[in-house]
């Protein structure tokens, strides 16, 4: 099956209609104390993953190449890694599961928001080719998708802290468990932005013969990771935690939001095919 | 002092690392040798005496100089002392058996350890050490080789980067369809470490044919050369094919093709005083169909700016060459002295000169890699993100259990996040409690 347009967009909102009804019962559930509801909604936010990744496999198709280009197509994949990565760390950590409320509308919000931007067919400039140029975008994916749970521990932090969320006190950790999963998700999409950083540069290395030029998608990756590294660093060392970590992570989460989704707009970059 | 112990100690180590941070601070803020070898301005701008200073020193090119690899040598050096200190205090951890007396925090449990085995062996903790009615039970072992993994990783990449600086050699060229060129240090753009400065370069190159491909949305699709080295003067020619994203070996180069392409217009002018000139005018190929490749240059000896451009397509109907004039622009200052499209091989009047297109070719830059290191450097780097993982994402815990008047005191020990995996203690708890109801 080649796909169309139509196929592959109705596809996405039919994910989007599932991520929806997943969305209300996990958050009927949770705030209203019934765990069973909590996980319908979590088993319900299955097919609808598998019905987005049919989607973007029948694009890809479509494209002939991976969905690292359009803005549609990267957003749609970010939100389908964050689903994905999201539902595989609840196994072994359940307590993740209260930040369903975030990581469900997040993910139905980046694909609508993908589908806004009218999904075009770009070509693949010539430098794209290369299994390192994939694995630099999955782990960038994966980055991100922890990156979305720490912050979204971060707020859970900031409004405990200030007496909200009450309702959701049986299923989040305590106040201290809740900063120290932040620090943990944190840990986790610095080390991944990292191994997609080295990926980068092995992709770059192998097509240009260099593997670094500071164009401004690097320099930016690189000086979100340094503040990454420094979130971590002050809470390692100088026992940094509480209000102002929380606060810090959210410095770190929008400097993540404008290195991924800003800085690709710069023309003098050469990751400017990307998002464009 | 003995010298391992001299190497790693710590002001050692904070003086070779502020070394090394000051040279490569002072090499990014200070114009070094570019690719090409040419000496930066501010060398010319010294007197002479500090121009052999500088030169003795090598700061127009720190990161190539003998004393900077001698700092990074040193480095490793210790890197690689400490990490064999590492890799023992590791295997002595692992083997370690805690002592008798129990901490304060420790749990008391009324249950055998015979009995009490099979749930710490369920939850994942396996048997590390055992004696005097002790026993440590350990799960992700593989977390306490994370620190020892984060130093080999740091060796290795410390060990190719020494590399990479001493066989540095890089070279650039702009090659022209058909012509034979010469690779000397004279005409290419070269860089070469402290240990290349005797790396042959292959005698000549042809680059015989250039082959750019467009998708339908006039966008690059597949930039190909077909390339033809000779290692000595009247040696067979050996044919290399590159293309982005898709390089080479020649000889100890990788070759690679680089971004850059394009038409390169070979002109004779021709004064109103009967001077002839030549000059070759590379111009950049079009991006678009409808949109011209542009280009300038100050012609040789005069202080005209010449200004160029040319279609792909006559017809500008495609991104395929086809029969593209070039139109010529001579500038005085701001003063436009005259505008000419040029046909083939006719003398043309161009402002107070005459000029005529001898011939136009394709144009590529091509690079040579001959250094070494680089996938030692990335596979130290992917060390290091194996030790982050192994010990951030595998964080080790420990059950130590101490036998004392019939029952057993347990203890939970992780090295970090202890809050975190409380939880897995407290299952285990519970499931010794509910053994003790049965």
């Amino acid at each position: 099956m080649k796909g169309s347009f139509a196929l592959v967009t109705g596809i996405h909102w039919g994910a989007v209609v599932i991520y929806v009804v997943a969305t209300i019962m996990v958050a009927v559930g949770q705030f209203f104390d019934k765990p069973n509801l909590v996980r319908r909604g979590f088993i319900a936010s299955v097919p609808g993953l598998t019905l987005h990744g049919a989607g973007l496999i029948i694009w890809w198709r479509m494209v002939g190449h991976g969905p690292y280009i359009d803005r549609f197509e990267v957003l749609s994949s970010n939100a389908w890694v964050l689903l994905l990565a999201f539902l595989l760390f609840t196994i072994p950590f359940p307590r993740l599961k209260s930040t369903g409320i975030v990581v469900l509308p997040t993910a139905f919000i980046l694909v609508a928001l993908g589908l806004f931007c009218s999904p075009e067919m770009k070509t693949l400039p010539p430098t794209f080719r290369s299994v390192w140029l994939v694995l630099h975008i999955i782990f960038y994916k994966i980055a991100f998708s922890a990156i979305i749970i720490a912050f979204a521990f971060s707020l859970f932090y900031l409004l405990v802290r200030r007496g909200r969320l009450k309702r959701l006190s049986n299923i989040l950790p305590d106040l201290p468990g809740i900063d120290i999963y932040s620090y943990r998700f944190a840990g986790f999409g610095f080390t991944f932005w990292a191994i997609g950083m080295l990926a980068g540069s092995i992709w770059a290395y192998q097509s240009w013969g260099t593997f670094w030029n500071w164009d401004p998608v690097q320099t930016w990756s690189l000086v979100t990771w340094a503040v990454f590294g420094i979130y971590l660093h002050l809470r390692r060392f100088f026992s940094w935690q509480g209000e102002r970590a929380s606060w810090l992570f959210v410095v770190c989460f929008l400097l993540t939001l404008v290195s991924l989704f800003l800085t690709p707009l710069f023309e003098t970059s050469i990751h400017a095919e990307y998002f464009k | 002092m003995k010298l391992p112990k001299f190497l790693t100690s710590r002001s050692t180590v904070i003086t070779l690392l502020l070394a090394i941070s000051v040279a490569l601070l002072f090499a990014s803020s200070v114009p070094q040798r570019s690719l090409g070898g040419k000496t930066p301005e501010w060398v010319g701008t010294l007197p002479e005496s500090l121009q052999g200073i500088t030169a003795l020193l090598g700061l127009d090119n720190v990161v190539g100089s003998g004393w900077f690899a001698v700092l990074v040598a040193l480095f490793w050096l210790s890197l690689t002392i400490s990490t064999l200190s590492q890799y023992s205090a590791t295997r002595a951890l692992l083997r370690s058996l805690p002592s008798r007396t129990a901490p304060q925090e420790s749990i008391r449990i009324d249950v055998s350890p015979d009995d009490f085995e099979p749930l710490v062996q369920a939850a994942g903790f396996r048997l590390a050490a055992s004696g005097n009615e002790v026993r440590r039970y350990v799960k992700n072992r593989i977390g306490y080789w994370g620190n020892f993994l984060l130093h080999v990783g740091l060796v290795t990449a410390v060990f190719f980067t020494l590399i990479y600086v001493l066989t540095q050699h890089r070279v650039l060229m702009r090659l022209t369809g058909q012509e034979i060129s010469r690779l000397s240090p004279g005409n290419v753009q070269e860089i070469r470490g402290v240990m290349s400065r005797q790396g042959k370069l292959p005698h000549t190159v042809v680059l015989k044919n250039l082959e750019p491909r467009f998708w339908g949305n006039d966008k690059l699709e597949y930039l190909s050369s077909e390339l033809y080295f000779t290692e000595q003067p009247g040696g067979e020619p050996r044919r290399v094919d590159v293309a982005l994203s898709d390089k080479s070996q020649y000889g100890p180069f990788l070759v690679y093709q680089a971004n850059a392409y394009g038409r390169a217009f070979d002109l004779e002018f021709e004064s109103a005083r009967g001077e002839t000139g030549q000059i070759r005018f590379y111009l950049p190929y079009p991006l678009r169909r409808d949109g011209a490749g542009y280009g300038e240059m100050v012609l040789p000896g005069t202080d005209f700016l010449l200004k160029g451009k040319f279609y792909a397509d006559r017809e500008r109907a495609s991104m395929t060459l086809n029969q593209s004039p070039l139109t010529l622009r001579l500038f005085q200052g701001k003063a436009l002295l005259g505008e000419a499209t040029l046909p083939p091989n006719e003398k043309t009047p161009l402002g107070p000169l005459s000029v005529r297109l001898v011939q136009s070719q394709w144009w590529t830059d091509i690079l040579l890699d001959g250094t070494r290191g680089i996938a030692g450097i990335f596979t130290g780097f992917a060390l290091i993100l194996a030790g982050v993982l192994s010990s951030f994402c595998m964080v080790p815990r420990e059950i130590v259990v101490r036998e004392s008047n019939g029952s057993l005191l347990v203890q939970h020990v992780a090295r970090r996040f202890a809050l975190f995996y409380r939880e897995e203690f407290d299952e285990i708890i519970q499931k010794v409690a509910k053994t003790e109801d049965v």
